[in-house]
């Protein structure tokens, strides 16, 4: 048996969730999120001995990922290809009460169609720093772009987002970034 | 209300994905690439061969008339440009002064112009695949018109990175910088053309930096201000125009002197389809701080280098022109603008007076009719 190949395998086990989440949130599309990691996973296997050795294999497979998904626009083009129609507006009873399954329904179809309206390169700022919780500096790293360009995709993904969901950007945005 | 909520609810999100197990799938994906690279290498290794076997006889057929596909790096003594003028239409009333810059798409590439007086004249091709999408997203032709910048796909970085090529006008002297990202950020002069400014990726380190064009020598560029978009500076230094972030949003419009006072602050909006998909940019302001041209943002398939508005801080109002499209290239001295005209078939450039009286037009010949403004010299 080759322990090599026992620690790769461990290694997608323990990380395979996270990444299908995130990836989940980059692309709106389950079979897509499985063709990202699946892809990010590949080329980790392929380089599994070196990463092994450095301990580098979590950071390579999301840096894979993420610059996958920000690449795709140009063959896929799956965000500006997936038409949206948006939900009525959501009701101010969000969390608990009679209205609270049906509106968190809502909230998901509205914030998953939203993200597909946002660029690929907006998206993953937003992922990074709002579903990983990743510092600017962090994200800086995972994209391999400057932190004053993180500020200024974070801020543009917002501000966007606010335009082609202004029910979201009630919620999110009137409060100010934490 | 704050940003938990939206954390919160990603992560709600997030739970609708079926977790299934990709470990067979992607060592399978792995073992077909692999062998697919083995394949790969040995045809490479062939072709290049028999590239080398006729490489001579293709160049000499072409006698010269082009530069060859792939300039050596080095920087070279540099020969008279070929420039090769081409039929234009007949300009209509006073032609614009000044000399402005376009790429069009060829078959083979991108082909680099310029107009003077109506004229068109052919400078350079860069010979790539109409594939390469950094290119169209990042050619750039420096101020004083001596210079051109664009950045080549690399395939190995997955289309984010790439080579920049920095090179003169006619493509001679060309250099290259590796992995500088084409898709984020823009490549921009600095306004006396002796800088380019840069984003790269170093070693998994985001870096901006500033590169001069004739020694190649790379320096750290000033950080970029945070808590405002980044600014734009009339073409006296007078004024500059940026928009405050709050809450990570862009705010206001706001106009201070050189010496860092507020001018003015104002609350900018148009509720039309040009910028309901991600808000409003500041694209120029004229020497008299009055004037700021309006565009959409870029988003990453495509870029906005040029407004599509003149707004008046003072009044709120929009300048109008006698125009029909008209692109706001940029503000010129002497409280004058540069607009370009754009349709189906044709188009002109214009200089106008910021009261929107057209001064002057040229009619873009045939050849840039779809052609993209790059660049423009005074």
């Amino acid at each position: 048996v080759d322990p090599s190949a026992d620690e790769y395998d461990a290694f997608v086990r323990a990380r395979t969730t996270a990444l299908l989440r995130s990836a989940y949130l980059l692309t709106g599309d389950q079979h897509l999120a499985e063709d990202l990691v699946q892809t990010a996973l590949a080329r980790t296997h392929r380089a599994w001995r070196r990463l092994h050795e450095t301990g580098n294999a979590e950071a390579y497979t999301r840096k894979v990922m993420y610059h996958a998904q920000v690449s795709w626009w140009r063959k896929r083009r799956v965000a500006e290809s997936m038409p949206g129609v948006m939900p009525e507006r959501l009701g101010g009873d969000r969390y608990g009460g009679e209205a609270d399954l049906s509106n968190r329904a809502a909230v998901r179809m509205t914030l998953r169609q939203a993200l597909l309206r946002l660029t690929p390169s907006q998206r993953a700022v937003l992922v990074l720093r709002f579903f990983e919780d990743r510092s600017e500096t962090e994200t800086s790293d995972v994209l391999g772009v400057s932190v004053g360009t993180v500020k200024s995709q974070t801020s543009r993904a917002l501000e966007r987002l606010r335009k082609v969901a202004p029910e979201l950007a009630d919620l999110y945005v009137a409060g100010g970034a934490r | 209300m704050t940003f938990d909520q939206l954390r919160s609810d990603l992560a709600d999100l997030a739970q609708e994905v079926s977790i299934v197990d990709l470990r067979d799938r992607s060592i399978a994906t792995s073992r077909r690439t692999a062998i697919r690279r083995a394949v790969g290498a040995s045809v490479a290794a062939v072709a290049l061969i028999a590239t080398a076997a006729v490489g001579i006889m293709l160049r000499g057929t072409q006698n010269g008339a082009l530069p060859p596909a792939n300039p050596t790096p080095t920087v070279a003594t540099s020969p008279t440009p070929s420039v090769t003028a081409a039929p234009s239409a007949a300009p209509v009333g006073t032609t614009v002064d000044g000399t402005a810059y376009y790429f069009a798409t060829t078959s083979a590439g991108f082909r680099v112009y310029s107009m003077t007086g109506g004229k068109a004249s052919r400078h350079y091709d860069v010979r790539v695949s109409n594939d390469a999408k950094c290119v169209p997203n990042s050619l750039i032709v420096s101020p004083d018109g001596r210079w051109l910048a664009w950045v080549e796909d690399s395939t190995q970085t997955g289309d984010i990175f790439g080579t920049l090529s920095l090179a003169r006008i006619d493509g001679t002297g060309r250099r290259k910088i590796d992995n500088v990202v084409c898709n984020f950020n823009e490549l921009s002069w600095t306004v006396d053309s002796k800088r380019l400014l840069i984003h790269r990726n170093v070693q998994n380190r985001g870096l901006t930096q500033l590169v001069d064009p004739a020694s190649g020598k790379l320096d750290p560029a000033p950080e970029e201000p945070v808590g405002e978009t980044q600014s734009v500076w009339s073409t006296n230094r007078a004024y500059r125009a940026f928009r405050p972030i709050e809450g990570g949003v862009p705010t206001a419009l706001v106009i201070e002197d050189s010496g860092g006072r507020l001018v003015r602050r104002v609350d900018y909006s148009r509720d039309d389809d040009s910028f309901t998909t991600c808000g409003y940019t500041v694209k120029g302001i004229s020497d008299d701080g009055r004037y700021v041209s309006i565009g959409g943002c870029a988003t990453d398939p495509s870029r906005i280098m040029y407004g599509q508005f003149v707004f008046d801080t003072t009044t709120g109002r929009h300048v109008t022109f006698s125009i029909d499209h008209a692109q706001v290239v940029g503000f010129l001295p002497g409280g004058r603008v540069l607009l370009r005209e754009r349709s189906q078939t044709t188009g002109a450039l214009a200089v106008a007076t910021l009261s929107g009286q057209v001064l002057a037009r040229s009619v873009e010949p045939a050849e840039l009719a779809g052609a993209v403004l790059v660049g423009y010299r005074p």
